[in-house]
């Protein structure tokens, strides 16, 4: 998979207008009901201890999925969080859109140069690497007033999830 | 193994994590606990050695619930000067967190996993 923008369809793109809001508490499976086709969004400020912040919220909200694809999205989210807080520009803002298969995973940040992988050394370069080895599908999209990288992951199919 | 054996020599911990160094025989082991993201790697990267020597090094890593790429790369980079200098290192968990990257990164030659102590002692040809 290349780092260009592949659309596979689905519910929101997080460029649409959204509710945003959130499920309130309630049971497992009315979680899990809540949870599709609402766009959760997370702004973030440019301090890396946010990081652990956003995975405390990717692991609230989809509390109502596998344990396998909550760990995955988990990764994929922090991997590409760390990646704008290194390379990109404030402002910040990650999103989770459960669709009925898949969960697209967005994070903006303002920078305007393309986010790319690169070589590993000893400062990194492993991050975008571990994206595209567990995501369906993963890209970028610039935007004028910065860009998103994203990533889809399978979560109807344990294999595709590879738990 | 003796309580003596296993107390603490070393201790560092941050916001969330915490990592222990003492000696067991003559291995060092390393038992890292909680979340290592981004903003923990260049503190890791300033507690382990930079010059291991021939070492033989377990990082036990059974209690880690988040290890991201910038922090396998720290460890990746101890494995890697280990091996150049006639040490050795391995993995010791089953976590999730830990064993999903090494897998999907395919970093298991450098830094081999194993689900016990005594499995990675085994893997060195030495008795438990």
């Amino acid at each position: 998979m290349t780092a260009s923008d592949i659309r596979v369809g689905g519910t929101g793109s997080g460029h649409e207008e959204g509710e945003g809001f959130s499920p309130g508490p309630g049971k497992a499976e009315e979680a899990d009901m809540n949870l599709r086709g609402i766009r959760h969004e997370l702004g973030i400020t440019a301090e890396l201890t946010e990081l652990a912040k956003v995975r405390h919220w990717v692991r609230t909200v989809l509390c109502g999925l596998p344990a396998n694809v909550v760990s995955t999205a988990v990764m994929v989210v922090d991997e590409l969080t760390s990646n704008a807080l290194r390379h990109g520009r404030a402002p910040y803002h990650v999103r989770l859109l459960p669709g009925a298969a898949k969960l697209r995973i967005e994070v903006d940040d303002g920078g305007g140069e393309s986010a790319r992988r690169r070589g590993p050394s000893d400062q990194g370069g492993r991050g975008l690497l571990l994206v595209e080895r567990c995501a369906a599908a993963w890209g970028q999209l610039r935007r004028p007033s910065g860009k998103t990288l994203w990533a889809e992951l399978a979560t109807d199919d344990p294999a595709g999830a590879r738990g | 193994m003796t309580t003596d054996a296993l107390r603490p020599r070393q201790r560092f911990s941050g916001d969330g994590w915490s990592v222990d160094i003492h000696e067991d025989r003559d291995l060092e082991i390393h038992t890292l606990r909680g979340e290592f993201d981004f903003a923990v790697s260049a503190k890791l990267a300033e507690l382990l050695p930079a010059d291991p020597g021939a070492r033989r090094i377990v990082l036990d890593m059974a209690e880690v619930a988040y290890c991201d790429s910038s922090c396998l790369q720290i460890l990746l980079r101890l494995g890697t000067r280990l091996r150049e200098a006639g040490g050795r290192l391995a993995v010791v968990s089953t976590a999730h967190a830990v064993v999903r990257p090494i897998e999907l990164l395919g970093l298991g030659d450098v830094m081999p996993l194993h689900p016990s102590l005594a499995a990675a002692r085994a893997s060195w040809g030495e008795e438990t």
